[in-house]
């Protein structure tokens, strides 16, 4: 890994609030993944030479360590509760409790049931990172990984499944105002884990394109999976199938059209033109 | 045109105010002490602010306890004229944040009117009735007289264990000195009244010590405008109405003053940040409410 990036992974870390934007713009492969595994990277910093003072800084990283742990036990404890009581501070609480501390804790997480959803989220991102790490690579001479991005789809959709039932309304806190940029998130770094990891290399604008019609595909699917009883969620993969396949047409289809035939368009515009205006040179 | 010439007049006006203010000060303060005289804000060891006035530490003690006892029965009469109203929204809002739950130990300190506890009360009823259930409120003040009209209003209201659920305890102690033992609550809160402590920082340290691992620490108190204009605003309503209105309701100028005055004599909202942070506790954070008149701030004991 060079210094560089190095450099950007670091003020990654410092800046809360430009991370989403800056895991997007470094090619990296984890995006928006936990505190703990930035603070180990943020560890091997202290190696290379760096403007503030090393000591000082090991030391607010051991309390913010220390402080994100707690969190997360609690976090972690707070999901066995949610099927009961749902994606709530209730669920925190008891939760809390669970984790060995008063139930009064919850006051951790200001932003309730919001901040257990984003957990579970970042939570689920990490577990599908692990797993398409393990998966044979696709052969890159594929236009389009169409059997991997729909596995990994799948994948992510079916970790919904314990807490099924309440899905729905952990989807409508992700859409109030106070959470959609946690939301939005954890969404891009997901996406970009499976554009990744499908072998998307891409510095052009079809970074983009791909990202977002990821995006697109994962929320339908997620919408179609919650009313899907099929056996194994199979109308789910169906489901996916069938949107990368649209995807796919789209894609073609816009490959063929705008600069093959933007001349003969243009030339037909323009003859139209001049008959509409009577200026017709042919006759 | 005419309101900047207004405007430019009240300055004066409060300027000459001031003026005369400060020159009352100095020839009170030289009767005391006369070497304070020429650095009138200057603190030497052992002493502390009491309002504007520079006096011995344990001389605040005692001011403040005079002060309490003189205005407890018309406290919470003053309170409403005062802030019109809103001092109960701000305390509604804190509970909010708080937003305790079942099995909640919590110790209201300087809460001797039980403004705070009674809405405490309020909330676990509110959650249900499986959650007021195993909850206690201890509401600490440090005169006798406040306690004694939270009692009476806590009879009024019904708040009895029975009834409500909830055990009230009423103790009478320093906040800077606690007769309760370690980690023995899950919440501490504080609702007006560290600005009138000596001590900041021992109150601080003996919140952390009572509460239990986990406990949270909050902590409503006025605090600083972050907008000069607005703060100017605040100014004039503070110096030249609540004394006024003091008079009119409660029949005491005194109070009222020291009231305004230990305000702007608090820290603000950061320095009460770092404060709190200093104790020990950990996750300090703080929310303006008013523009900033009122701040939460909060901490954990993690």
């Amino acid at each position: 890994m060079s210094i560089l990036q190095k450099i950007f992974r670091s003020l990654k870390n410092g800046h809360r609030t430009i991370r989403p934007f800056a895991c997007i713009s470094v090619n990296n492969s984890r995006g928006i993944s936990s505190q703990v595994e930035m603070n180990l990277e943020k560890g091997q910093n202290l190696s290379i030479p760096t403007t503030f003072p090393p000591n000082q800084n090991q030391h607010e990283q051991e309390d913010h360590q220390y402080e994100e742990n707690i969190k997360k036990s609690i976090l972690e404890n707070a999901l066995q509760f949610v099927p009961k009581s749902g994606w709530s501070v209730e669920s925190l609480s008891s939760g809390a409790k669970a984790a060995g501390y008063p139930t009064i804790t919850h006051g951790l997480f200001p932003n309730g049931g919001g901040d257990l959803v984003h957990y579970f989220n970042v939570k689920c991102n990490e577990k599908l990172v692990d797993a398409m790490k393990t998966w044979p690579k696709t052969d890159t001479q594929e236009k389009v990984p169409a059997q991997f991005v729909e596995n990994a789809i799948f994948q992510r959709l079916i970790m919904i499944d314990p807490y099924k039932t309440t899905w729905p309304k952990a989807m409508a806190i992700q859409t109030m105002p106070n959470n959609v940029p946690n939301c939005l998130a954890t969404l891009l770094s997901l996406v970009d884990d499976i554009c990744y990891h499908s072998g998307d290399r891409s510095v052009d604008f079809n970074w983009y394109v791909r990202r977002v019609g990821v995006a697109g595909i994962y929320k339908a699917a997620e919408l179609f999976y919650l009313t899907d009883s099929s056996q194994d969620s199979s109308a789910t993969k169906s489901f996916i199938a069938s949107r990368i396949r649209d995807a796919q047409l789209v894609q073609s289809a816009l490959n063929l059209s705008p600069v093959g035939a933007a001349p003969q368009t243009l030339t037909a515009a323009f003859t139209t033109a001049k008959n509409i205006l009577g200026i017709n040179t042919l006759k | 045109m005419s309101t900047m010439s207004l405007r430019a007049g009240l300055v004066l006006l409060s300027n000459i105010r001031c003026s005369i203010r400060q020159g009352i000060r100095l020839r009170a303060l030289s009767t005391k002490t006369a070497s304070i005289d020429a650095q009138p804000e200057a603190i030497k060891p052992g002493q502390t602010h009491f309002g504007f006035q520079v006096v011995d530490e344990e001389e605040k003690t005692k001011k403040v306890h005079e002060v309490f006892e003189t205005v407890a029965e018309k406290y919470d009469l003053m309170n409403d004229v005062m802030s019109m109203g809103i001092h109960r929204v701000w305390k509604d809002i804190f509970m909010q944040r708080l937003a305790p739950r079942q099995e909640t130990k919590l110790l209201d300190m300087a809460g001797g009117t039980g403004d705070i506890a009674f809405r405490y009360i309020k909330y676990l009823q509110s959650l249900g009735p499986a959650h007021a259930a195993g909850s206690s409120v201890t509401v600490c003040d440090i005169n006798q007289a406040m306690l004694d009209v939270g009692k009476q209003r806590a009879l009024k209201l019904g708040y009895t264990p029975e009834a409500c659920g909830v055990a009230i305890d009423w103790v009478c102690g320093d906040a800077e000195k606690l007769a309760l033992p370690d980690d023995s609550f899950d919440a501490y809160t504080i609702a007006f009244g560290i600005r009138n402590c000596t001590h900041i920082d021992h109150v601080l340290e003996e919140a952390y010590r009572v509460l239990t691992p986990g406990g949270r620490f909050m902590c409503l108190e006025f605090s600083q405008l972050p907008n000069s204009t607005l703060q100017w605003v605040y100014d004039q309503y503070s110096f030249q109405v609540i004394p006024v209105l003091g008079q009119l309701f409660a029949g005491q100028w005194k109070p009222y003053q020291y009231l305004v005055e230990s305000i702007r004599q608090f820290p603000n909202q950061d320095k009460f940040k770092s404060m709190i942070e200093d104790a020990g506790f950990r996750q300090v954070t703080y929310e303006n409410l008013t523009f900033g008149t009122c701040a939460i701030h909060s901490g954990f004991k993690i």
